[in-house]
Parts: structure tokens; sequence; C-alpha cells
């Protein structure tokens, strides 16, 4: 953020966008793990609720798509306007691809641990995020 | 212990209201691995108590499996019930003493002679009053006219009669025979009023009687033990006026209620047949009386019917417990002997501990079961909204549908069972939201001070009896949970943790071997008294 302030080109040769790109991989797959452990933290918040008609597993799933979404697309819309902006112009078109490719891990890790828990945890309250409960 | 036969029988207006704590101990878990024949008398066919009672018994034993169920351990409704209702007929030429007696049949002379026996023994009102509300206090006639209904019933039997009442005395009988010298009858009633009092010195002859007129050669063991309740007077209602007396005659006054205590306590302490067929009487009492009249201030007197449909009170409970002490016993039945006990009393209030009602050896048992069963009700009634009009038992169970899809078949019928005798037992709320106080309600209700619970759990107020934390039910921090701790650790949040621990424990299921749980709502209630039992702490399951 800072070398984007000051304007600071910090990416200028092939080999360092090589580097770049395996971090951005890993910072991808970091944010989708993040992003899961707030969903469970805000899924375990979520009180049961009693009744014919309970809101807590929507609640539930719905907290867990919204994060789903703001996770990746939050790191794609970093990467584009915050890392980008660090990266050579004649780079920059190679980087995008980069940058696709680390939101679907993000996506693809918040999915798959996503999905692993609330398997793991079906009796609990992660497992509202994948059942055919409303 | 393994081979008893157990039987109940509960007399009168204040017998029924026995019964129905009796039903609840039943319900909270207290009498495992016991069949229990109930034989409910009543005079008073219409009586509300009577008619509130056995619709309990009746849900009970539907909650049972109904004739095949089966007793169970360690769970909630772990005894069977079998419910026999026996009311003599004092209806039509057979609504008073006269018609009965049939004293005006027969020639002059022998209506003379008639009429100057009964003379000797009731006054000319007592022969002409109407006995369809009981006995109205005149023990006297009760005792007389209860001894023969039962005589007469087992005479009617025999000869083929039909009646649905006799049929029902008749095996109820046939089963306290067959118990042989296993046999425990206890019985439950007041000695002060009129049907009960009446009926507890007699009980024993009539039954033994009854079954030999059924069958010469067959008689009650010797052995067979008979123990009673002998509930001195405890509440009090509105005294009948002079214009009601006028045109009753004859009529139950409260205010004699304290001196036909002690008449019937000096009869019985001095009575030789009473002494000879009565093993164990529990002498149970309470400092004050209780009003009755609920605010009408009326001078009528209610002497029975529909209107008679009087609140629990402690004593009746103690009652119950008396039957589970009569009933575990296994040592000093041999000699006849009146017990009693006390608890706790200061500033004109008992201060009651769980070891005051079942005995220190039942009274962690006696503590889970029945904070359990309150707990699980307050589940039913305000958070899963069984109380505001829809099926608790129900939801609950669409709740496990992911988790424990067996209970799903769990049938509507059973669920509203469920539902309702919770309601019974603890609270609902009318259409206004106004609490409306089942059993436990008006026992807490009957008690000065405080209760065994936390005082919020009994709250009349409907705002903050829905927000009551179940997690606190009993005051003794060892056994809270789903607690905020100083630091705000914790979840506070009690539902959730009964939810989790429900769903996700696999050390609550129900055990088929050790619990003896077979049906699926048997296996339902039994997975969630585990689940409470393991939170509260009280008991190792």
């Amino acid at each position: 953020m800072l070398l984007f302030i000051l304007g600071i080109i910090t990416v200028k040769t092939p080999a360092q966008l090589n580097s770049l790109a395996m971090q951005t991989y890993i910072f991808g797959a970091i944010v989708g793990i993040v992003g899961v452990i707030v969903a469970t933290i805000i899924a375990k918040a979520i009180k049961f609720e009693g009744g014919a008609n309970p809101k807590d597993p929507g609640k539930r799933r719905l907290w867990f798509w919204l994060l789903f979404f703001l996770s990746f697309s939050g790191f794609f819309l970093y990467n584009m306007f915050v890392v980008s902006e660090t990266i050579a112009s004649n780079l920059q078109s190679k980087f995008t691809t980069t940058n696709l490719i680390g939101s679907a891990i993000s996506a693809g890790a918040y999915f798959i641990v996503g999905f692993a828990l609330s398997k793991m945890f079906s009796t609990g309250k992660l497992g509202s995020w994948f059942s055919s409960k409303k | 212990m393994g081979t008893e036969k157990y039987f109940v029988i509960g007399i009168g207006g204040t017998g029924m209201r026995c019964i129905e704590a009796f039903t609840h101990l039943c319900a909270i878990g207290m009498f495992d691995n016991k069949e229990i024949d109930i034989l409910s008398i009543d005079t008073d066919t219409n009586n509300g108590n009577k008619g509130r009672s056995e619709q309990l018994i009746d849900r009970y034993i539907r909650i049972k499996g109904g004739v095949q169920g089966k007793p169970t351990a360690n769970s909630f409704f772990t005894a069977k019930l079998n419910i026999y209702k026996f009311a003599p007929e004092y209806s039509g030429n057979r609504l008073t003493y006269e018609l009965i007696s049939g004293l005006n049949a027969g020639s002059e002379d022998i209506k003379k002679d008639n009429k100057t026996l009964s003379d000797l023994f009731f006054d000319d009102d007592v022969q002409k009053f109407k006995l369809d509300h009981g006995y109205r206090a005149q023990t006297h006639l009760g005792s007389h006219l209860m001894y023969h209904c039962i005589v007469e019933a087992a005479r009617n039997v025999s000869k083929g009669g039909k009646r649905k009442e006799d049929l029902e005395l008749s095996v109820f009988l046939d089963k306290i025979y067959q118990a042989g010298e296993n046999a425990r009858v206890f019985i439950l009633g007041s000695i002060f009023g009129g049907t009960g009092a009446s009926a507890i010195p007699i009980i024993p002859k009539a039954l033994r009687d009854a079954v030999k007129i059924k069958d010469k050669n067959a008689e009650i063991h010797a052995a067979a033990k008979f123990g009673c309740s002998l509930l001195s007077e405890y509440f009090s209602f509105n005294v009948p006026d002079s214009a009601q007396k006028k045109e009753q005659k004859v009529i139950a006054d409260s205010n004699n209620f304290s001196r036909n205590s002690q008449a019937a306590l000096m009869f019985y302490h001095a009575d030789s047949t009473v002494k000879s067929t009565y093993k164990l009487m529990y002498h149970i009492g309470w400092p004050k009386r209780t009003d009755f009249s609920r605010g009408d201030t009326s001078t009528k007197t209610i002497t029975g019917g529909g209107e008679q449909k009087n609140p629990c009170h402690i004593s009746e409970l103690f009652c119950a417990c008396a039957a589970y002490d009569f009933f575990n016993k296994e040592e000093g039945l041999e000699q006849h002997d009146i017990v009693f006990k006390s608890a706790n009393f200061q500033n004109d209030s008992f201060l009651f501990e769980f070891q005051d009602f079942l005995g220190e050896a039942s009274a962690k048992e006696f503590m889970n079961r029945i904070g359990s069963f309150l707990a699980f009700s307050h589940i039913i009634i305000n958070y899963e909204k069984g109380g505001m009009g829809e099926g608790g038992a129900e939801n609950l169970v669409q709740k496990f549908k992911d988790y424990i899809p067996d209970y799903i078949n769990l049938s509507n019928d059973e669920a509203k069972d469920i539902d309702e005798f919770v309601k019974a037992f603890a609270f609902n709320y009318d259409t206004k939201d106004n609490v409306i106080p089942g059993w436990l309600f008006q026992i807490r209700q009957s008690v000065d001070g405080p209760f065994l619970f936390h005082t919020d759990a009994f709250s009349s107020n409907q705002k903050q009896l829905k927000n009551f934390h179940i997690g606190k039910l009993f005051i003794n921090d060892a056994h809270q949970f789903a607690k905020k701790g100083k630091l705000g650790i914790g979840t506070g949040d009690p539902y959730g943790e009964f939810r989790d621990t429900i769903q996700r424990d696999q050390t609550v299921k129900p055990s088929p071997e050790k619990q003896k749980v077979e049906r699926l709502n048997e296996r339902f209630l039994a997975h969630i008294y585990n689940t409470l039992t393991k939170l509260y702490k009280i008991v190792n399951n």
C-alpha cells in the first residue's frame, strides 16, 4: 500500500513477476482460509433458534457465501488496484492472469476448506453451510 | 424387590391430586423399571380434579405406548402405568343413602326396623343428602357406603354384570390377588374431608372381601403390604353461608377440617383393624392452610363437580414421595408404624432441599430428574414455542432431522402428547400471553420462601419466563452451564449448548441396554434426558 502511495515500482523483471505470482497464489490461499475462519467465528456466534421457522441456518449460510464473495473479490480488487501499481507497466498484463488464478485459488481454498469443515462438523453450526435446512 | 408388584389407589378430590403428583414423579423418571397399577376412586364422577388426573395418566400411558408399553430406566417416563377408574353408582334410585339402603322397601315393620337402625348411626339429613358430590365430610356414612360399593361391585361382576367401573375394579382386584405376597398397595387421600377420609380405614378390608366374593377360593395374600398417606388439613375454601347450609343441609365446612384430622388420627392410632391392615402410614401435614377459594369472595362452597378443580399443593407431592418410599423400602415393613419427618422451617416458611423429598440416598437422582424435566419443559414451551401455539416437540424433532433422522418419524400425536404433558407439568401461556401455572408451578406457589430452583424459573411475568436461562436453573454454581464468565467468556446460550451437546456428543445417545428404550419417542426422551443430565453434572449417567 505504502509502495503504491509512494508510486514505487518494485516488480520490474519477469523473474520478479514470477516470484510475485507465487506469493500471490500463497496469499490467495491464506485469504481463503482466513475467510473461512471468519465465517466460522460468525457461524458460531449466530445462536440456535427454536420454533418452527428458525432463521439461524439461513443466516449462517448467507454469511458463508457473503464472505466467500468478499474474500475472493476483495483479493482480486486488492491485486488489481494495489499490487498492480507496483508492477512495471509492460508486465501488468501478465499479472492480470496471475491475479485471476490467485483469486481462483482463494475462492477454491475457501470453498474446499469450508465444505470440509461443514461435513466434518455436520452436526454442529457449521453444518448449516451445506445443508438442505432453510 | 425384583418381583414386587406395585399398586396405587387414589381416593377423593385430594387423592386425585395426589395421583397427579405421583404421575408427575413417574414422568420425571423416579420409578425406574416398575409397572404400577393405579386405581382412582371418587364418588363424584364429574369432579374436576378427577378428570384432570385421569387425563394426565391417559396421556402418560399414550406416551409410554399404551398397553404394549414397557418399563424403562434412567430416563423420563420410566414407569409403566395402568389406570383403572372406579366410581360408585350414585344417581337415580341410588342417589342417597336412604335410596341405596332400601329403607322404604318391604313391609311396614321392616321399614320401621330399618329406619330405627339407620337412625342409630346417621342423622336424618345425612341419610337423605345427595351423594353425587361425595360424602361431604360425613365419614361415618362414607366408610359404610364405600365398603359396600366395593363389595357390591365385586358381587355384580361375579354375577356377570357389565358396568364398566365395576369391571375395571375387578381387573384391579385380580391383579392384587395375582401379585400374592409381592403386592405393595399404597393408598392416597386426605383424612380430613369426605371420600378419602371415609375410604382409607376400610379399603384393605373391602378389597380383601371383594376378592373373596369374586372367587371364594381366592384371597389377597396375608403378606401383601398396605401403606397410606395420612394427610391432615392443608387448605380451606369458602365457608358456606346460612342459605347454602339450609339448602344443602349437609355440607363440608373447612372450619372443621382440623377437628376432622384430629379425630381421624386418634382413630387410626387406636383402631386394631387399621393397625393390622396397614404396615406403614405416612403422616403428612402442613403448618398453615392454603386458601383454595382463589380470590372468590362468594359465600358458596363448591361441593364438587367440574367446578372443583383445586390447585396443587406441595403436601400432595409429599404423599407421592411417601408412595415412593413405601415402594422402595426393603426393611421396616414387618410391623405397623406411623412415620413422619420434618424439614428446615424458619421465619414461618420451609427451606426445602432436595433431600427432604425422597431422602438422602435419592436426593441427587431427584434433583437431576426433576430439574432436567423442568428444563425440558422450558425448551419445549419457550425455546421451541410449544406454549405459543406451535408444536414444541415436533419443532425439536425437525431440528434433528439432519443429525438424528430416526426422530423425524415421531408421529404428530406422540409429539403433541409430550407437549401437553410438559405444559401440565410446568406452565403454559394463554392467548393473551398470561402464564398458566402447571403442576410444578402450583406446587411452588404453595410454598412461601425459596423453592429448590432459581426463582425466575417460576416467574409469573411472561417476558421473564420466556427469557429464563435454563443453564441457571440450579442455584448451586457447580450445576450450571452456558454461563458467561467474569471476562465475558462463555456462550451464555443454554439452548445453544443443549443443541450442540445433543447433536454432537456421541455419549448422550440413548442406550437400549441400560435405558431399555425401544420405542422411538422413548429414545427421543432418553436422548434429551442424557443431554440435560450431562449438562447439569449432578449425577454421572
